[in-house]
């Protein structure tokens, strides 16, 4: 009696229900397609201009693509650039690979690691250079640290942004070439903006960061400058880069060569007018001018050397990171002089 | 829910909220890590005033609502189908059981390599996580379904399709309800994560963007944002489930009150 009450209850009642029921489904759906309608537009491609998607990171390494955008050296070449920021390069190549970009930005290892993996990027122009004149990214411990050479990390943890990387491989080298065994550090990764927090628990003894954390951490008394890893590889090496496929480069050398142009003019114009960065960088990150002025600014060359490569390829090579060898000639499109 | 209890909800979050403050300003908790309430809401509201918040928060409502609408289409679809015939549910089941484990987060690399970097790739991501949820609730809803509801629908000579209009899908909706409201927080979940991965727009790519800048305060303040956007979809579900399923309540209630 009673189920059948119920019964006869739920499916009454339900038959009025119903309209409310339904627009709740219905609703998202709509939103759906209304956003949908709204895609696909403001694609528009100018009259004679090659379109170009390039993945870029929102930080100051990338300079060199903001500048040739915004001071317009790509249109002037008849290349109409859209610039996607993004957080991180992995998600840069696989779009690259799956063709949703032309060109992104890279560093230098990602490079190689993916080429002795049989993977075909290509670095199109000259990039951020370490220099040991100007380093920014160094090694850091506590201020209070009792730690001072390689020998006093060993057993150790000390961070790195990335494993299997330049920071963890600069880290490598420079405990080899201070007489400490790099096998006995405990490598961890921290990302940059948590390593100041993670000096100051003690959570690790060293920690690899770039700015504009360095100078934060440094600045605020957290921490000290342990060593320039990097110069321990090379003094001069090429951080990262702009990439591309090289199947992309054998079918757009014509672009290609018009991007490099356009990066090796954005180039001059940086060194030219160092100052300007405080505010071209704020418009494509989320520094403001007063930061990008305190921090040590990236360094940027018109030219690319084969030394800006080879000491990176022979370090991952002497660490493990490749089994065998690679060609610098070969991660560098030939639309691109090497000295 | 009597009014004293809804009164110390609001304070526990007020009490959180303070002891946050407290512990910023007194330097328990370094600022440069945790900096307090109102100095994250004012370095928030400025620059939201600037313009700098608004696109992002549509950007991540946009890939919620691409995704989360299709899963729940595609959901509820596929569960009423496996829940009511047999041959699905058993054609489908080793399929679904080996999906369905799969954290969403790890076919983000996938969705990048085939659709992209854009919405198309975040609205897939969004789709993947928020279906099981939906399929499993709606597939379950439709199995539990009282067989004495479906007889006795059967002997006042209702037709199949009838019934399953009728008697299945309405008994079967607040487990729909559940398994929508549980989708819908997981969707905004993804859409944020895929932000932060690919994202060059979204509540997502703005926390992670402050981060990399030293903007510690705008990057708590898109985390608090997203908090408070997930606490009023919730509530509008509870509303709109409220009122869709005020038969079922007043029926449950009767239940009990007997």
């Amino acid at each position: 009696m009673v189920i059948r009450d119920a019964g006869g209850t739920a499916g009454r009642r339900a038959g009025v229900m119903k309209p409310g029921g339904l627009l709740a489904l219905v609703l998202p759906l709509l939103l759906a397609a209304a956003a949908q309608a709204g895609q696909g537009q403001g694609q528009g491609q100018l009259q004679g201009m090659t379109s170009l998607r390039i993945g870029v990171i929102p930080i100051d390494a990338c300079t060199q693509i903001f500048v040739a955008h915004d001071k317009g050296f790509f249109e002037r070449r008849g290349l109409q650039v859209s610039l996607t920021a993004m957080q991180g390069g992995p998600a840069i190549a696989s779009a690259i690979s799956g063709g949703a970009l032309e060109m992104g930005w890279s560093n230098t290892v990602s490079v190689i690691v993916a080429a002795a993996k049989g993977f075909d990027f290509q670095v199109v122009a000259p990039g951020a250079l370490h220099l040991s004149t100007n380093p920014p990214t160094l090694l850091l411990a506590r201020a209070d640290s009792p730690v001072h050479g390689p020998r006093d990390l060993e057993g150790q943890p000390v961070s790195a942004n990335e494993l299997a990387n330049i920071t963890e491989l600069s880290v490598r080298q420079w405990a080899k070439r201070g007489g400490a065994n790099p096998e006995a550090i405990r490598f961890v990764e921290i990302p940059f903006p948590q390593v100041e927090a993670a000096l100051k628990a003690d959570r690790v003894k060293a920690a690899v960061t770039a700015e504009p954390f360095l100078t934060a951490a440094v600045a605020r008394g957290t921490a000290r400058v342990l060593a320039d890893v990097f110069s321990a590889i090379s003094p001069r090496l090429l951080i990262g880069s702009t990439i591309a496929r090289k199947g992309w480069v054998a079918a757009h050398r014509d672009e290609a060569r018009r991007f490099l142009e356009a990066i090796v003019e954005a180039t001059a114009y940086i060194n030219a007018h160092p100052e300007e960065r405080a505010a071209i960088l704020p418009k494509h990150t989320r520094l403001t001018a007063e930061v990008v002025l305190k921090i040590t600014r990236s360094n940027f060359e018109p030219s690319l050397r084969r030394g800006d490569i080879q000491p990176l390829v022979d370090a991952a090579l002497e660490h493990g990171l490749i089994r065998s060898p690679v060609n610098v000639r070969d991660l560098v499109a030939d639309t691109v002089p090497l000295e | 829910m009597p009014s004293h209890i809804r009164g110390i909800r609001w304070l526990l979050v007020l009490a959180l909220l303070a002891l946050g403050e407290v512990a910023s300003r007194s330097g328990a908790v370094d600022p440069a890590v945790l900096p307090p309430v109102t100095a994250v809401v004012r370095a928030f509201a400025a620059d939201a005033a600037a313009g700098e918040v608004l696109p992002h928060v549509e950007a991540t409502l946009r890939s919620y609502a691409q995704g989360f609408g299709l899963a729940l289409a595609v959901g509820i679809g596929l569960g009423v189908l496996m829940g009511a015939l047999p041959g699905c549910y058993g054609a489908g089941r080793i399929l679904l059981e080996f999906l369905r484990p799969i954290p969403s987060v790890a076919v983000i690399p996938i969705a990048i390599l085939l659709l992209g970097i854009e919405f198309k790739m975040r609205t897939a991501v969004v789709f993947y996580a928020a279906l099981w949820p939906i399929l499993l609730n709606t597939m379950y809803g439709i199995y539990d379904v009282d067989p004495a509801y479906v007889d006795t629908a059967r002997i006042f000579g209702r037709r199949r399709g009838n019934i399953l209009r009728v008697v299945v899908l309405p008994a079967a909706l607040p487990y729909v309800f559940t398994g929508a409201r549980i989708a819908s927080a997981i969707a905004l979940i993804l859409a944020v994560t895929a932000e932060m991965v690919a994202g060059s727009s979204g509540l997502g790519y703005y926390v992670k963007s402050a981060e990399m800048s030293l903007r510690v305060e705008e990057m708590y303040g898109g985390i608090l944002l997203t908090g408070i956007l997930g606490y009023l979809l919730n509530a509008g579900f509870v509303r709109l489930e409220r009122r869709a399923l005020r038969w079922h309540r007043g029926f449950t209630g009767q239940l009990a009150a007997g």
